[in-house]
């Protein structure tokens, strides 16, 4: 988690990571950033645990309710609602992290070409973002979801891609 | 000039007509007609953006040179203050709208659209409250143009005159995703007929004759959608004959493919579906709750949401109620979003961690309890929507006379009605008046069945309505508005219990909208009768009691059985019925088999009078117990008995270990028969590899294969549900079941040197202690 950089100055960063990586990267930033001021949450997947950040913000000894006061949360359950909020600056060029982008993206009700064409607006409004508020976009893609991650790659300015640790097959101890 | 004609009648049919405008048929209260009548339906829907892409949208709209009207609105958008200004674009007909809406949608994708995909049958039941099944005054030209067309009926009336449809039911002779069927089965008016599939040209003109001389209003078919129909289109085409299968000549079947989406964590699948014009068509196994509420209910359906029949048939309570909120918006001149795009108001984590959760729960006193009453709020969500003004556009606003949330910084808007509590009012009356006319209603009373299919069709409806307030789709959803409702929830039960602790009750379990209380003394219904009162003083909402349990049994979780589970339970009423949740016998993926004999060994505790007789019955349970082993040893249980259903959860190639369902959906692909994600699969388990056979392969399996051990391990586990609350232990269970072990005693009475070496007692009972209130045996 140390190797990368918390967003404190106005870029567009991504981070791709393996499922529980994610989660907990997702919590120590946001946990993090509260240390010092608000945060802007917008979750895509309807996952953000507040439980497991309160356990954070109390390791970290900060006053817990001061620092989920400094939290701010709005979820997005369709693709088209996820658009709206990213549309949406970020109030006096907060940190913002985006939870989950694409999972309502996977819509089977909104045609792919329909999808495409929202996650290009969002991204465009990511982009106007990142340029006076640091902006973090939080992923565990699946699969069938790679058009989509080739389009945030091209707009991000930074990656960070974290792969699954495969250990290699261990010879059993013949003792 | 053209005469007219004056009559009454039922609204069987709508649909649209590119020429014509919508096509109504209805039937003459006669019995006899059947009308075809046509009339012209200009079609509105609205577009808003900036003025610049909504002037671009204009001179686009002119240069096409289609017949359509454009001018500059004002309308109201359900989460503004002021109403909108917005493109009005008016086509001559619903065809026309749906086609340029198509048109825009691509070419324009930016714009917001209003009111552009709503079904036909809600548009124009919106603009005439002329509603499917409705009685009707219609005035018509002898061409059949409508001049004038009134309701003489309201979807909220109970007692209308049951609508004489002419009925024919079609069905093949086996369930053809198992094998290929031999006959079709035709049942119309008191006759019967069966005619060979193999005769094939003699099947067509048979099924025609029969078509041409009844003209049925409704087609009632077993495996139609994805079977019958496609099968006799098949052979119309192979034999060049033609069935009027529709009325509307021309129009032949209206296909959707099947699909699967994902709703709330879980996979639905949705069959294809075969719709008729002019005819309907309704097939009962993709029929949703065909099973729970039958034609009755589905009629209800469409009267109450204003969808087609066919349609009402095959959507889901869900889209039901959506379909609902878009009627009353129509009618109130509120725009109907194409998409919704009202997101959630940033709120900080702390107000997401009080605002985030689901209903009350009150862990169960685990054990046998006897003389409890279960008290039950009354549709309790849709009742807080209702009473309490929760609406997409009320909540988050004052007005001069806000109401506060309990536990969330959230206020109501009291001075405006919201649409969705203006929509569930009169269905919530309505719902009401069916419960109170069926509780004083002797069973064989006509109207009683209706009655009924009409109450549970509402109460699909009601129980959605509070999930679409947080649905992804639903148009009028706000997830603010969900979690106000869960916030009432919680503070209505809590207040509950407070006012049965008060007045002296114990409460035993809670679980979201119902509470299991418990009184010295108390067994009569009268005895709670105060309760119920002061629950409602302290609450505003109506409960009734569900009934007075002679006793009750709260299950523990099977690894640790000192860890209450909610809402898994067993209990006999007073009146001799039971109440299970949460057990084998309601599981989907549970056997006949084992369902059956969970359900026998329940039949057999309910001869016992009273709670602290209940152990008596342990030997025959016993012996119930092994007589279906041995039955099941001795190949004597039929393979559909031993029948195991489960879903599939995924695609085949996305499984990283195939689950018994997927290998059973494999051995199906190999054969050709393709299953999606959502669909059930039908399988028996069987020894060895791959340790399932499926049931709708060709070949029956010989029954010597079936994992017999398999399967005696499920009844161990359901029994076990039933016994454990009498202080049966697990190990003891299996030595009854699989040692041949007798029985020995009530749970206890064993001596300590008892032991397998010792002869066990036969059918010797030691006296019981008396019961209290709870089972000392626990």
């Amino acid at each position: 988690m140390e190797l990368i950089t918390i967003p404190h100055s106005p870029t567009l960063q991504l981070l791709v990571a393996p499922s529980s990586f994610q989660r907990k990267a997702a919590i120590t930033f946001i946990a993090e950033l509260a240390q010092t001021g608000p945060v802007r949450v917008l979750d895509g997947g309807n996952r953000f645990d507040v439980l497991s950040l309160n356990r954070e913000l109390r390791r970290k000894d900060l006053l817990l309710y001061t620092a989920l006061e400094r939290i701010q949360v709005a979820r997005a359950f369709t693709c088209y609602q996820m658009t709206t909020l990213l549309e949406q600056p970020a109030p006096g060029g907060i940190p913002t992290l985006v939870l989950n982008l694409l999972t309502t993206f996977q819509d089977e009700n909104t045609s792919l070409p329909e999808r495409l064409r929202l996650l290009e607006t969002s991204l465009y409004h990511l982009q106007k973002t990142a340029r006076h508020s640091p902006v973090l976009l939080i992923l565990h893609p699946q699969p069938t979801e790679e058009p989509f991650l080739a389009l945030i790659r091209e707009t991000a300015d930074r990656v960070w891609v974290f792969e699954q640790l495969h250990h290699p097959p261990v010879q059993l101890s013949l003792l | 000039m053209s005469s007219r004609n004056e009559f009454h009648g039922w609204l069987l049919d709508i649909y649209p007509d590119p020429a014509q405008g919508v096509i109504l048929w209805l039937l003459d209260e006669d019995g006899i007609r059947r009308h075809r009548l046509h009339q012209a339906f200009p079609t509105a829907f609205y577009v808003h953006s900036d003025n610049g892409s909504l002037r671009a949208l204009w001179r686009y709209l002119k240069s096409l040179s289609l017949p359509i009207q454009l001018s500059r609105v004002e309308q109201q958008d359900l989460f503004r203050e002021q109403p909108l200004p917005v493109l009005k674009v008016l086509t001559k007909t619903p065809s026309a709208q749906e086609q340029l809406f198509h048109h825009l949608k691509t070419s324009f994708p930016d714009l917001t659209y209003y009111n552009a995909d709503i079904p036909l049958a809600i548009r124009y039941a919106a603009q005439t409250h002329v509603f499917p099944l409705a009685r009707c005054w219609v005035l018509a030209t002898d061409e059949g143009e409508v001049e004038a067309l009134e309701t003489l009926d309201s979807p909220w009336m109970i007692d209308t005159p049951p609508v004489p449809l002419r009925v024919m039911v079609l069905a093949p002779d086996c369930n053809p995703d198992h094998r290929e069927p031999v006959e079709l089965k035709v049942h119309l008016e008191g006759k019967h007929y069966r005619f060979p599939f193999k005769e094939e040209r003699g099947l067509l003109i048979k099924l025609r004759a029969l078509l041409r001389r009844y003209d049925p209003d409704l087609l009632l078919t077993v495996w139609g959608d994805n079977w019958l129909i496609t099968k006799l289109h098949q052979l119309m085409e192979k034999h060049q004959i033609t069935l009027p299968l529709s009325r509307e000549q021309g129009r032949g079947v209206e296909r959707r493919e099947e699909r699967f989406y994902h709703s709330y964590g879980g996979v639905i699948y949705r069959g294809p579906q075969a719709r008729l014009f002019g005819r309907i068509h309704i097939s009962t196994e993709n029929t949703v709750m065909y099973h729970d509420y039958g034609l009755e209910g589905v009629f209800e359906m469409a009267r109450v949401t204003g969808l087609r029949i066919q349609t009402a048939a095959r959507v889901s309570p869900g889209t039901g109620i959506s379909s609902m909120q878009i009627l009353t918006a129509l009618r109130q001149g509120v725009l109907v979003p194409w998409h919704k795009q009202q997101v959630e108001r940033l709120k900080t984590a702390y107000s997401l961690l009080q605002a985030d959760r689901g209903g009350m729960v009150y862990q169960p006193t685990i054990g046998l309890h006897s003389q409890v009453a279960e008290i039950d709020f009354i549709s309790m969500y849709p009742s807080i929507m209702e009473h309490f003004n929760i609406s997409p556009e009320t909540v988050g606003k004052s007005g001069a006379n806000g109401t506060f949330v309990p536990e969330l910084e959230m206020t109501i808007d009291q001075d405006h009605r919201g649409l969705v509590p203006d929509t569930l009012q009169p269905l919530l009356e309505k719902r009401i008046k069916l419960k109170q006319a069926l509780a004083g209603m002797n069973p064989k009373d006509i109207r009683y069945l209706p009655y009924q299919a009409q109450s549970s069709a509402h109460k699909w409806l009601l129980v959605t309505c509070f999930g679409y307030l947080g649905y992804k789709n639903a148009r009028f959803g706000r997830i603010e508005a969900h979690e106000a409702v869960t916030a009432y929830g919680r503070e209505a039960l809590l207040r509950a219990k407070e006012a049965a602790e008060d007045l002296g009750y114990r409460v035993l379990h809670m679980y979201v909208d119902g509470l299991w209380v418990q009184k010295e003394g108390a067994s009569k219904v009268a005895d709670f009768q105060p309760l119920l009162e002061e629950i409602l003083n302290r609450t505003g909402l109506p409960t009734s009691l569900d009934g007075v349990y002679r006793w009750i049994a709260f299950l523990s979780s099977r690894p640790d059985p000192r860890v209450p589970v909610a809402n898994r339970y067993f209990g006999l009423f007073q009146n001799g019925t039971w109440k299970v949740r949460g057990i084998e016998m309601r599981r989907d993926d549970t056997s006949r088999w084992v369902k059956n004999i969970q359900l026998e060994m329940l039949n057999l505790l309910a001869n016992a009078p009273d709670a602290g007789k209940l152990v008596e019955q342990l030997p025959r349970i016993h012996s119930l117990l092994q007589t279906r082993l041995a039955a099941l040893r001795e190949q004597k249980v039929s393979l559909e008995e031993l029948l195991i259903s489960q879903k599939l959860s995924r695609t085949l190639g996305e499984y990283k270990v195939l689950s018994s369902a997927a290998r059973a959906a494999a051995q199906l692909e190999e054969i050709g028969k393709h299953l999606i994600p959502g669909q059930r699969v039908l399988f028996l388990y069987t020894r060895g590899k791959p340790g399932v056979y499926a049931w709708d392969l060709p070949e029956r399996p010989d029954p010597g294969v079936i994992d017999t051990d398999r399967y005696a391990e499920l009844l161990c586990r359901a029994a076990f549900t039933i016994l454990q609350p009498l202080g049966i232990e697990e190990q003891t269970l299996r030595w009854w079941m699989f040692t041949n072990a007798g029985y020995g005693a009530p749970p206890g009475f064993l001596p300590d040197s008892c032991s397998q070496e010792i002869p066990l007692l036969g059918d010797f009972f030691l006296p019981t202690p008396p019961l209290g209130l709870s089972n000392p045996l626990i």
